[in-house]
């Protein structure tokens, strides 16, 4: 399993939204999709994945309801809003603008050994 | 959802994010056990990474709380215990603050009834106040008889409601006793304060 420990966890923004983008989940479900996506780079636990997606969906970015679930209780299912999405975009874009250029500053250093 | 209706739906918000986060831990064990983990590890390894579930519920309402009442409850509980625990500090402040608070009314209260309290007249801004000067600004005093005169006269007055309000009354000879006085009732209606010396009187009464 690679080492998760040095990553940016509390910095992967457009993660949780990402996640939630492909339809209503509940909060297990966006922490095991996200460690399975990224091949257990990523591994939320759940103090900081909850208050994470309280605070997506204080700002609107998400919304929530209650459904019956496989457990046979009722879940809290998260999903996009439309802000919510257009948020995702704009912050994916500069994501990937951010991993792009730390790559080209990281390029010539690994070339170098 | 806007920040009052959170506060009026505040324990609704807490079963749910209690249910929440049970549903959870509930989906966290049950995948332990089908990996093999016992219970009491799936429950120890999510207390080492998250932490109790009060401290998670904590963060949760921190995000969703408005700013300014996010520790309001939580600082008056503590300013509570500090008070509680320190007698004598909390009875000096008591006291300071009782005697600060007493200065600051009599202090207001002073002050408005020197300054701003209205005079006690049905119309106080149609008060006219009329005196009498010497050629060297001093006031002179006004007869009994010239008031009577201006009454008579004057006409930027109207109404029952107008009234003299003089600053000086003659009420005689320099050095001799008051002799007479007569006051129309008429004409300070709307009067509500007391004479400073002898009495105001109804009609045609006198007083002396």
């Amino acid at each position: 399993m690679p080492d998760k420990s040095d990553l940016p966890q509390g910095n992967a923004r457009p993660a949780d939204p990402q996640v939630v983008a492909g339809g209503a989940i509940h909060g297990y479900g966006i922490a095991q999709r996200l460690q399975l996506i990224s091949r257990d780079v990523v591994q939320v636990p759940q103090g900081s994945l909850y208050p994470a997606l309280h605070r997506l969906e204080y700002r609107g970015l998400l919304t929530a309801d209650w459904k019956m679930s496989d457990t046979g209780r009722e879940s809290k299912f998260y999903r996009l809003t439309p802000k919510g999405r257009k948020q995702l975009k704009k912050e994916a874009a500069s994501w990937l603008r951010l991993t792009e250029a730390i790559e080209l500053i990281l390029k010539p250093a690994g070339g170098s050994r | 959802m806007t920040w009052w209706r959170r506060l009026l739906r505040q324990h609704g918000l807490e079963r749910e994010l209690d249910a929440d986060l049970r549903d959870h831990i509930e989906r966290e064990i049950a995948a332990g056990l089908r990996a093999g983990e016992s219970e009491a590890d799936v429950r120890r390894r999510i207390r080492l990474t998250s932490g109790g579930l009060d401290q998670v519920k904590e963060a949760c309402r921190d995000v969703r709380r408005p700013l300014a009442l996010a520790d309001v409850a939580a600082d008056v509980r503590f300013a509570w215990r500090i008070l509680a625990r320190n007698g004598w500090a909390t009875a000096g402040a008591i006291l300071t603050l009782a005697l600060a608070m007493g200065v600051a009314n009599a202090t207001f209260i002073s002050t408005y009834a020197d300054l701003w309290r209205d005079f006690p007249f049905e119309r106080p801004d149609r008060i006219a106040i009329m005196r009498t000067v010497d050629a060297r600004g001093r006031e002179a005093g006004l007869s009994f008889a010239d008031y009577q005169d201006w009454r008579r006269d004057a006409r930027a007055f109207d109404g029952p409601s107008a009234a003299f309000a003089i600053g000086t009354i003659s009420l005689g000879r320099d050095g001799a006793a008051p002799e007479h006085c007569r006051q129309r009732g008429a004409v300070l209606a709307g009067w509500t304060a007391s004479a400073h010396v002898g009495r105001w009187t109804a009609d045609d009464r006198s007083t002396t």
